[in-house]
């Protein structure tokens, strides 16, 4: 009885919302079971090998760099007093603006015997040199460090702040050295939190294609795409997205089983460390120590595809750079905007239900962002394919592919990888509205929809933006998701730059990839004003 | 108005293994009736209950001659015409005075909107504050329009949940007798939670202690002072305060 009567429209939402996100993900496990493989034999004995030496090395590699400048940035913002330090704690993040597929290319321009580093050197000082071949493994783990530290950066320089600023304060009374505090204190507590961020960092090396592809190295990823359209092996495809997502499913569990039982949390609120103060030659160090990393994931990149458009702008502008541009932002647009719609009515509806296991719903709304995108692919296409041939046709709608190879499948892809990149500021937005708000208006007579547009939604709407925004980037960098499913002839800013530097004419793809790039500025700049004005 | 009759109310949270169990309980047309009990009695989740918020395991409640929750039916609160008044006004904070009061006004007929809106604003003084945020007021005015917007829909019972909590002495005084005022003029049959016994002294007609989820006594402040029906209603009664 209580059952059917705690059973109305927003359990059902919810149990829709979950069960469509979570569809792609399992299905992959159910093609396990059925079908043949004719290239398995061959993967497994020629290609396995190395796609997981090759993946190995590459998480390993960024895991170690990113540690090394994203804590020790963090630190220093931190706790130190230098010059710039103020401007440095921003823009240290910008590098998280360059899609790794981006900085690859400017990479491989950037040290090339005729790129602008190796001609300055030649012209200017007469120093002769073949240049630098980038385009290896250590290339690959040096690139994606550099434009994807900030993850660590910005995981650590807020446990930095927040988690041990009173106890770091406490030690300093106590009188050890700051060496030794950051040793003792600040990193043991703020593990956790960098853990994070490192995993973020592995998320998105195992998500990696265009880069790695680039570079020639053979992944799990480029392994699945060779699987399906070079070998044409779906099953094949499947067998290495099954395996790639176990790893990523341990890895999830080992990062939750590193936080124990410890409470992390040393109770006390924010409160910024009292910073030291550097001598003259020390403050140098430390402003060095903070740009080298900025100039590397940011700068460097920026100048080469800079360099580049000067003299390809015009002939990209002639193309159709313009249609591109209007693709990629409507497609983002509609993405972000089911994505946020979904998360309201997840959040909207778990509040309702007064259900306290909700923090359930919100692992299960971001699994999709931990999935790589070759393997997600995978399964959004089991997931049409088996809609389209199973279901559609035995109710004789249709005898082909309606929703394979549609925008439909591709943006179904796009709400299950990014959910979870707007429902967090979404239902952190929810949490700030005190639910007695919609009691108070059920009591009065008014439906919880109506409370939803009249009280919830007015009161959200800085979240909602904020979701809305930092989705729709996601979406304008995605690559490996939008190569696999987009409809025939449908290109993206991404898919373009993907295409002109592997048909060897990188310059081309600089102008394209700058739009990416200034895009994804504007969310970074937004954000950063807001903090401003809270300080 | 209507009355209020709960019957064999049983309502268990499984977190903390709290039980609510009301065998029976009355509120008469027009009545006053106050929830006397500590924290953790029960009183909130009694008047969540009631108001459709939480939905209990079993028993019938009955607003008047409508069955709002048994075996078979279970009333959303929007459907139940009942005014809730939390502790904190849960006022809507984007909406000015004159819209929060309105908010619920919808399911009166037309023609009497206009009426009972001035007649109730009259009532709350609240006629120089209508183009105001509630951040803008005291913590007396912004309990008047919470007061306001659940009475403007002539709400078949009233339920107030700690009204003079968070207040000091000379405030919680004044704010009795106006409320005290306020429902007797509108003839709104109320129940209202509280943990100060001398809340239900100043406003009550008919006191309920409540004690560990059960009902202890009912009854007036000169039936609890004289018969206290065991030792704990007694110290409460004496100390005047739980």
């Amino acid at each position: 009885m209580n059952f059917k009567r705690n059973l109305n429209s927003w359990t059902i939402n919810i149990v829709l919302i979950v069960f469509l996100i979570s569809i792609p993900i399992f299905i992959i496990y159910t093609g396990l079971l059925g079908g043949d493989s004719p290239t398995w034999d061959h993967i497994t004995y020629n290609l396995l090998p190395q796609y997981i030496a090759n993946t190995t090395a590459l998480a390993i590699g960024t895991v170690v760099l990113t540690l090394c400048f994203g804590t020790l940035t963090a630190w220093l913002v931190a706790a130190y007093d230098f010059p710039l330090r103020r401007q440095l704690s921003w823009l240290l993040v910008l590098p998280l603006t360059i899609p790794t597929y981006i900085a690859a290319y400017a990479y491989s321009g950037l040290f090339e015997y005729t790129g602008p580093i190796f001609s300055l050197l030649r012209n200017n000082f007469g120093i002769e040199s073949a240049g630098i071949n980038v385009r290896n493994i250590y290339g690959a783990i040096f690139v994606i460090s550099a434009v994807l530290y900030p993850y660590v950066y910005i995981a650590a320089r807020a446990s930095f702040l927040v988690d041990s600023g009173r106890l770091f304060e406490a030690a300093r009374t106590l009188g050890s050295t700051p060496f030794s505090n950051f040793w003792r204190i600040v990193l043991p507590v703020s593990r956790p939190a960098i853990v994070a961020g490192l995993s973020l960092v592995v998320m998105e090396v195992l998500n990696e294609y265009g880069a790695v592809k680039y570079y020639g190295i053979s992944t799990f990823t480029t392994g699945i795409f060779r699987a399906w359209f070079s070998l044409e092996d779906l099953q094949a495809a499947i067998y290495l997205s099954a395996i790639l997502m176990t790893f990523v499913f341990t890895l999830i569990i080992a990062e939750r089983l590193q936080r124990g039982r410890k409470q992390f949390k040393s109770g006390s609120d924010s409160l910024p460390l009292g910073r030291y103060k550097l001598n003259g030659s020390q403050k140098y160090l430390a402003l060095a120590a903070c740009i080298i990393p900025f100039t590397a994931g940011f700068i460097l990149p920026i100048i080469q595809l800079l360099y580049w458009a000067t003299f390809t702008f015009g002939k990209v502008i002639r193309d159709d750079i313009g249609k591109l541009i209007a693709n990629s932002f409507s497609l983002s647009f509609i993405a972000a905007l089911i994505c946020v719609i979904a998360s309201v009515l997840l959040v909207y509806s778990v509040r309702l239900s007064r259900n306290n296991k909700s923090e359930i719903f919100s692992k299960i709304a971001s699994l999709g962002y931990s999935i790589p995108g070759a393997a997600m692919a995978v399964g959004i296409m089991m997931t049409t394919l088996f809609i389209d041939q199973v279901f559609l046709r035995s109710i004789n709608l249709s005898t082909g592919l309606i929703l394979t190879g549609s925008m439909f499948a591709l943006l179904y892809a796009y709400v299950v990888r990014y959910l979870a990149v707007g429902y967090n500021p979404i239902d952190s937005g929810f949490r700030k509205i005190t639910l007695s708000l919609t009691e108070v208006s059920q009591t009065l007579g008014v439906s919880p929809l109506r409370s939803l547009f009249s009280i919830n939604l007015p009161l959200l709407k800085p979240a909602l933006w904020s979701a809305l925004l930092l989705v729709f980037v996601d979406v304008m960098k995605e690559l490996p998701l939008t190569l696999i499913l987009r409809p025939f002839n449908f290109e993206t800013l991404a898919t373009r730059a993907f295409r002109y530097a592997n048909d060897e004419m990188v310059p081309e793809s600089a102008p394209v990839s700058l739009v990416i790039i200034a895009t994804a500025l504007i969310p970074i700049i937004l954000l950063n004003r807001k903090i401003n004005q809270v300080q | 108005m209507a009355n209020v009759r709960i019957q064999g109310i049983y309502h268990r949270y499984i977190v903390n293994s709290f039980e609510l169990n009301i065998e029976h309980l009355e509120v008469g047309d027009g009545q006053i009736v106050a929830l006397i009990g500590e924290s953790g009695c029960g009183k909130t989740t009694l008047l969540r209950v009631i108001a459709g918020l939480e939905c209990p395991s079993k028993g019938s409640i009955k607003i008047g001659d409508k069955d709002v929750c048994n075996q078979s039916i279970f009333l959303p609160p929007e459907k139940r015409n009942v005014g809730l008044v939390f502790q904190d006004n849960a006022l809507f904070p984007h909406l000015t005075v004159k819209k929060n009061i309105e908010f619920g006004i919808k399911n009166l007929a037309i023609q009497d909107r206009k009426l009972h809106f001035e007649e109730i604003l009259e009532l709350t003084n609240l006629g120089d504050f209508l183009d105001r945020y509630p951040h803008e007021l005291s913590g007396g005015q912004q309990q008047r329009v919470a007061l306001a917007r659940a009475l403007v829909c002539k709400p078949n019972v009233l339920l107030l949940d700690e009204p003079f909590s968070n207040m000091d002495e000379p405030l919680k005084v004044k704010l009795r007798a106006e409320i005290k005022t306020l429902i007797t003029n509108t003839k709104t049959t109320t129940l209202l939670v509280s943990h100060d016994i001398r809340d239900a002294f100043a406003v009550a007609d008919s006191i309920v202690i409540l004690r560990d989820g059960k009902i202890e006594q009912v009854g007036t402040e000169q039936e609890l002072k004289n018969k206290p029906q065991n030792n704990y209603v007694q110290e409460l009664v004496n100390t005047n305060q739980v």
